[in-house]
């Protein structure tokens, strides 16, 4: 361990500038233990999010360039007087971060690089339910000194979702599928699945044995005939061979009293709170 | 002199067989698997249900919706890559040309995905043909005058290589340009090609062109049995080799340009079909047409079948299956091309 730590040391000088060598060294300086961090570098959308969510913007360093598209993110305004960075090993570099937040799934390599260096990384993972936002809040919440704002959000989140499922007025749950293109819908043990259960609807991917994410032919879809479908933001008219089978005239055809509901893709790229506004959509669309 | 004496007349185990044998029995293997790839599915469904249960009902909307559409794309398609494989390789003489090796497919794909990812599809259908008709146009054209009718075998396989590799880098190149993020997703679709949930829409919107491409390129059957004598011989026959070659290019763009525009490029159907039937029309490049149609339809339909028999959990994509089964038929031909050229 100690090995592979000097030796990431030594590739890591051995592939900066030498400005840079300075730079790290005042970062160092300036990060005293026992301080709450005050340069945050996040390098993923979601983590971008969680962020703005707990800290003022002034705090944050730099967040990905997504999260100033209002389309993808719910903290764009936020983001106007931050640095937007793509997420690479320079970008961050050259951010003097005291803490890099990231996802497990995107800039990898970035979050791997800086491991091995003097400065903090804390990585995400993909929420399957809203246990795991929780979880997460509290996570980024504590190694931002903000543990006190993370419960509030949390306990905001629980008393919204208990208030929704008070409102739901059908006694038997409708039929639903989360569609996306290629056919692939999200069946247990994922996050849109704990959407459409918060929501008092039944995911007919579950009973159809898919696991996570996997393939629903259109047969099967007609076949199981669900009363609700559910869109990701602009899938539906989006432009992809892979997104033509969403207005397949076989799925008109077959399922004439489809109810089709649109969630804005932003309530659904990661969980956060927002995501109860994508829940408070379903049950609004789906209770009439 | 006759060119090519196939291979497996030198073998001698194949004969030509009777017009009316070959043809009845190429008839019958095309309408089994037609209707094998009616019935074969996602769920089990008699064909007594599909005919005769009401509209909306599941049975009619996937029997009407869904099955036929692709079993009538899996024949029109199948058919016109056959078709022009055999109409290239009767043409050009080189036992090797084929619309997906020498990059005539590629062409086409880079054209429809030009037109179906600027949005003008959206607003006019009938561009997504056109735009994948215009992409194989240039590149038969392209082909044609690089290599020629005379070229050698080797410098018409380069040609296509290098044609392959523009139009996957420029099809590669759009799709990452694409305002939508899931667009590069698509690259395997017109990489490797699949009928699965097309639908009518998309059979009338290539059908009037792959017709008239059909036509064309079976104009020239007779004049094709002369070329095989070679081009003087033809010519003293009384026939024009420009317009000939005009019919070819214009016949090919348009059958596999709209066929690719809605299914994506299905290689090596056009390079198989051919070779196999060839014996059993004693080799006469012009009476091969219309049987390497329908063999080509046949063979298409029955890889289709399988893709959907195949349990894995995305299907897999027609292509997959074409080019695994093509791919080693391309090498044995290269290998036996080298014995003779040694």
């Amino acid at each position: 361990m100690l090995l592979k730590n000097t030796l990431m040391i030594v590739l890591f000088f051995l592939m900066t500038p030498n400005a840079f060598a300075a730079d790290s060294i005042t970062a160092k300086i300036q990060t005293k233990p026992g301080t709450s961090p005050q340069r945050i570098v996040s390098v993923n959308l979601c983590t971008d999010e969680l962020l703005l969510r707990l800290v003022s913007p002034e705090r944050a360093a730099a967040v990905t360039k997504h999260s100033a598209n209002s389309s993808i993110s719910t903290v764009a305004e936020q983001t106007t007087t931050i640095k937007k960075i793509q997420g690479t090993v320079e970008d961050v570099m050259s951010c003097k971060a005291d803490l890099l937040i990231g996802g497990k799934f995107s800039n990898k390599q970035t979050l791997h690089f800086f491991q091995y260096s003097e400065i903090p990384v804390l990585i995400f993972g993909v929420p399957k339910n809203f246990e795991d936002i929780y979880a997460d809040i509290q996570k980024l919440a504590k190694a931002v000194g903000e543990s006190e704002k993370g419960e509030q959000i949390i306990k905001g989140m629980e008393e919204d979702l208990l208030k929704i499922r008070r409102d739901i007025k059908s006694k038997t749950p409708k039929r639903a599928v989360f569609f996306q293109s290629g056919n692939y819908v999200p069946g247990s043990g994922t996050f849109e699945n704990a959407i459409m259960e918060a929501a008092g609807l039944e995911n007919i991917a579950v009973p159809l044995g898919i696991k996570e994410y996997g393939n629903l032919p259109l047969e099967k879809l007609i076949e199981a005939k669900p009363d609700v479908m559910i869109f990701a933001g602009d899938q539906k008219r989006g432009t992809t061979v892979r997104g033509e089978v969403l207005s397949h005239p076989a799925m008109n055809q077959a399922l004439p009293d489809l109810k089709v509901v649109e969630i804005p893709s932003s309530m659904l790229n990661c969980g956060s709170p927002a995501s109860i506004e994508a829940v408070r959509i379903l049950v609004r669309e789906t209770s009439v | 002199m006759r060119h090519p004496k196939s291979d497996s007349q030198s073998r001698g185990l194949i004969k030509e067989m009777s017009p009316w044998l070959l043809h009845g029995s190429l008839w019958i293997g095309l309408v089994t698997a037609f209707l094998i790839s009616i019935d074969v599915g996602n769920i089990k469904i008699s064909f007594l249900e599909m005919l005769f249960q009401p509209a909306h009902s599941d049975a009619s909307v996937v029997f009407w919706d869904i099955r036929l559409p692709r079993a009538l794309l899996g024949l029109l398609v199948g058919a016109t890559l056959g078709l022009s494989g055999a109409a290239m390789q009767g043409f050009l003489r080189n036992p090797l040309a084929e619309p997906g090796v020498l990059g005539v497919t590629g062409g086409a794909a880079l054209g429809a995905v030009l037109v179906f990812y600027t949005g003008i599809f959206s607003v006019f259908s009938m561009a997504l043909p056109l735009g994948g008709i215009f992409g194989a146009f240039l590149s038969v054209l392209f082909l044609y005058l690089l290599a020629g009718s005379m070229s050698s075998v080797q410098t018409l396989i380069l040609a296509g290589v290098s044609m392959n590799v523009i139009a996957f880098s420029g099809t590669s190149l759009a799709l990452n340009l694409s305002k939508d993020p899931y667009a590069v997703l698509d690259i395997v679709f017109w990489q490797m090609g699949s009928l699965a949930d097309r639908s009518f829409h998309h059979v009338f919107l290539i059908l009037p062109f792959i017709l008239i491409g059909w036509v064309l390129l079976l104009w020239d059957r007779r004049a094709l049995d002369a070329l095989s004598l070679g081009e003087e011989a033809a010519a003293s026959l009384g026939i024009n080799l420009k317009k000939m070659q005009l019919r070819m290019i214009i016949g090919t763009a348009f059958c596999v340009g709209a066929a690719v525009s809605v299914c994506g490029s299905i290689g090596f159907v056009g390079l198989v079909v051919p070779h196999l039937l060839r014996p059993l029309v004693a080799n006469q490049p012009g009476k091969l047409l219309v049987v390497s149609a329908l063999g080509g339809a046949i063979l298409l339909l029955l890889s289709d079948i399988a893709v959907r028999l195949i349990p894995v959990a995305v299907e897999l994509k027609l292509g997959v299956l074409t080019s695994l089964v093509g791919a080693p038929f391309f090498m044995i031909l290269i290998l036996q091309m080298r014995r003779k050229l040694l």
